[in-house]
């Protein structure tokens, strides 16, 4: 076959499968259109379906939904996963149990620890309010035995922060950058376990973030991490009697919403440590 | 004329251009060049085999890319039609997706049910083939007490003799339903604590009906052989069995081995038949992937030799990888058992042993010339492992006992109500 009559072959070729194949395929084409078009729902509403859409509360929110997470750092309507302080307790077992309360069999002590968590960590929203929160509530818990045989607890406690959080909507080429620093304590020891060391703590958080605010136009302050650490008998023996054994390291979580083509993620951490640990 | 004197000049001018370019000038008088064209059947051919490989190669790629679907597309019986093959016997032309569980065959194999009886070679039985006067376990069977079974706590079970034919039954689940639940704090902390963590660690709301612990399967074992005094060993992986035998006559039964991965028990034994239990978790950590691959002393959970038969078995030939992992687990798993149950026993753990995922009625020997007698549970004293919590009587009751007994546990360990589990939020006040 010549060369001509090769490229006529193959012109027929790329003319026609799409033909034969539209023709063999045609009814199931059609059914695969339907689906999308069910799926995405862009057939035809009815006129139950217009009137649901016209009676829908306007969402003054829905813009965010085009960034992942923006809703959820940002929404002040309701307490979401990205906004949490995390608290922890250790206990012993009889700190586990009410006074007089009668231990239960050992396999028992995990389902105890596990079931009382909620109502032991609930008071901390006190804290939370009173500091940074206007709404708090514990949205998970966790507990396990450590090697110490102790009883460690934690939880997340969400809230609804009290602070402006800044404009969100003003920024374009906008993304979410999350920072986060340990916050700074004077001497040699953490700062004590304490309720109000906890809502000094929180509030210190809270100052940063307003800086931040300023600088960057909003600001959350979407995590407080407070990891309980025990002093070592050895360590208190060196100390003043009735030392808190259990201190407190802080670290905080910030997240802006920024234009990317101004900050990136290493500016804006430098930033936050600039601001909590000057050198 | 002077226009004739203008030609001759321009055709001069122009014969020197091309002598410049080293062309041979065309005479002016010469007809005009034709551009030629490909499709002119006189025209010089140019060659382009760049463009063509690429165009070849376009085209084949498409054709096979679109064969290759088009081919995978295909039902499974039409491809069979065309290649030749049987598709039932060719698990690669089916592939995986397609290998599906039967009634009587899981992915971990043979699931006999009631009034099936399991042999250790040999098709399946009618239980009216082997035993009369039936009156089959279920959960209203009223036994007559419990009876504890110290379990064996050294992993020492012991020797037979050389008297002694070592026969066994290995299992995953029984297939009837026995009257009795039992449970441990352990398992009753295992499954308050799903239920509370779907509450404090998922948002959930709390369930109580999370799913009733405690229940127990059953399984006739019926006894034929008369060669030898038998060291019965009862092996099972699932919820706890009460294994009922039903030996014929001139049967004897000198001992029963039972390991089990919950607590288990035996019904209608000897009365000089000899008795102890394994309780698996009393040796060997909860099973995660892998885990049991190693062999290692007192490697007591009793894995079943995968066969190729087995729906799995069959799916991993095929080509499924995950399904490959799983069998080549399980393969590891009983090599490592077989090898504690060779120093143990000393046999092979498939001698004489009848092997299946679940089954409510086995048979270990010949079939007899004519149906012995039914040995009913009713009646009878259970010997079973002890365990925190257990209960006899009608199947309502027992789940009523277990759900009370979920609900006080949970009480106490909450220490107040079950809204303790989700405390309200708090709101800032003044300010």
């Amino acid at each position: 076959m010549s060369g001509g009559k090769i490229s006529f072959v193959i012109f027929l070729l790329i003319l026609g499968l799409p033909v034969a194949g539209l023709n063999v395929l045609g009814p199931d084409i059609t059914k695969w259109t339907s689906a999308f078009a069910e799926r995405d729902g862009t057939g035809v509403p009815s006129a139950e379906a217009e009137a649901a859409i016209v009676d829908e509360p306007v969402d003054s929110l829905a813009w965010m939904d085009a960034v992942p997470g923006l809703r959820d750092s940002f929404s002040t309507d309701e307490i979401t996963p990205e906004r949490y302080v995390a608290i922890q307790e250790i206990l012993r077992t009889e700190e586990l149990l009410n006074p007089g309360e009668a231990q239960p069999d050992s396999a028992l002590l995990a389902l105890y620890a596990a079931a009382r968590a909620p109502t032991r960590l609930a008071p901390y929203c006190a804290e939370v309010l009173e500091a940074v929160g206007l709404v708090c509530d514990v949205i998970r818990t966790e507990t396990f035995q450590n090697r110490q045989g102790k009883w460690e607890i934690l939880g997340q406690l969400g809230f609804i922060p009290a602070a402006a959080l800044g404009d969100a909507s003003a920024v374009e080429n906008g993304r979410l950058l999350n920072a986060r620093a340990v916050l700074p304590h004077s001497g040699d020891l953490l700062p004590a376990n304490e309720p109000q060391t906890r809502i000094e703590l929180l509030s210190q958080a809270q100052a940063f973030c307003n800086q931040l605010r300023d600088q960057f136009g909003n600001c959350v302050l979407s995590r407080v991490d407070f990891d309980v650490q025990e002093l070592w008998i050895t360590d208190l023996e060196a100390l003043p009697a009735g030392t808190n054994p259990q201190r407190l390291e802080t670290t905080v979580h910030f997240t802006v919403f920024a234009d990317q083509t101004l900050l990136d993620a290493a500016g804006f951490s430098e930033a936050v440590s600039a601001l909590v640990n000057p050198s | 004329m002077s226009d004739d004197r203008r030609q001759q000049n321009f055709a001069e001018r122009l014969s020197r251009i091309a002598q410049e370019r080293d062309e041979e000038p065309s005479a002016p008088n010469d007809p005009p060049r034709r551009d030629t064209s490909d499709f002119e059947y006189n025209a010089p051919r140019e060659s382009h085999p760049i463009r063509n490989t690429l165009i070849w190669t376009i085209l084949l790629a498409g054709l096979g890319t679109g064969g290759y679907f088009g081919w995978q597309a295909l039902p499974p019986d039409l491809v069979a039609l065309i290649t030749g093959s049987d598709a039932e016997n060719d698990d690669l032309v089916l592939g995986p997706e397609n290998i599906l569980e039967t009634d009587t065959m899981s992915s971990e194999g043979p699931t006999l049910a009631s009034p099936v009886v399991a042999q250790a070679s040999g098709a399946p039985l009618n239980l009216e083939q082997i035993v009369a006067n039936v009156s089959l376990t279920n959960g209203a069977t009223q036994i007559a007490e419990i009876t504890p079974i110290i379990r064996n706590a050294r992993c020492d079970l012991r020797t037979p003799s050389s008297s002694e034919k070592v026969m066994g039954v290995r299992i995953e689940n029984g297939g009837l339903t026995a009257p009795i639940h039992a449970l441990s704090n352990a398992q009753l902390a295992q499954q308050l604590l799903a239920n509370v963590h779907a509450v404090t660690q998922e948002g959930q709301n709390y369930v109580s009906d999370g799913g009733l612990g405690g229940a127990k399967n059953s399984v006739d074992v019926i006894l034929t052989d008369t060669t030898a005094p038998i060291y019965l060993v009862l092996q099972n992986m699932g919820s706890g069995v009460i294994w009922n035998l039903h030996t014929a006559p001139e049967v004897t039964v000198a001992h029963v081995a039972i390991i089990g991965a919950d607590f288990s028990g035996v019904a209608n034994l000897q009365s000089d038949t000899t008795f102890e239990a394994v309780l698996v978790g009393d040796f060997v950590p909860p099973h995660q992937y892998g885990a049991d691959d190693a062999a290692r002393d007192c490697m007591v959970r009793p894995w079943r030799n995968p066969q190729p038969d087995w729906i799995g078995v069959r799916k991993a030939a095929a080509g499924d990888l995950s399904i490959q992992n799983q069998m080549y687990s399980y393969t590891k798993g009983y090599e490592a058992y077989n090898r504690w149950y060779k120093d143990a026993l000393g046999v092979d753990a498939a001698l004489n042993t009848v092997s299946l995922r679940d089954a409510a009625h086995v048979l270990l020997g010949p079939v007899p010339d004519s149906p012995i007698d039914y040995n009913a549970m009713a009646g009878q004293a259970i010997h079973m492992m002890p365990t925190d919590h257990q209960f006899t009587g009608d199947q309502a009751s027992r789940e009523a006992a277990v759900t009370d007994l979920q609900n006080r546990v949970l009480a106490a360990a909450i220490g107040g109500n079950i809204s303790a589990l989700d405390p309200p939020a708090m709101e800032r006040t003044g300010q």
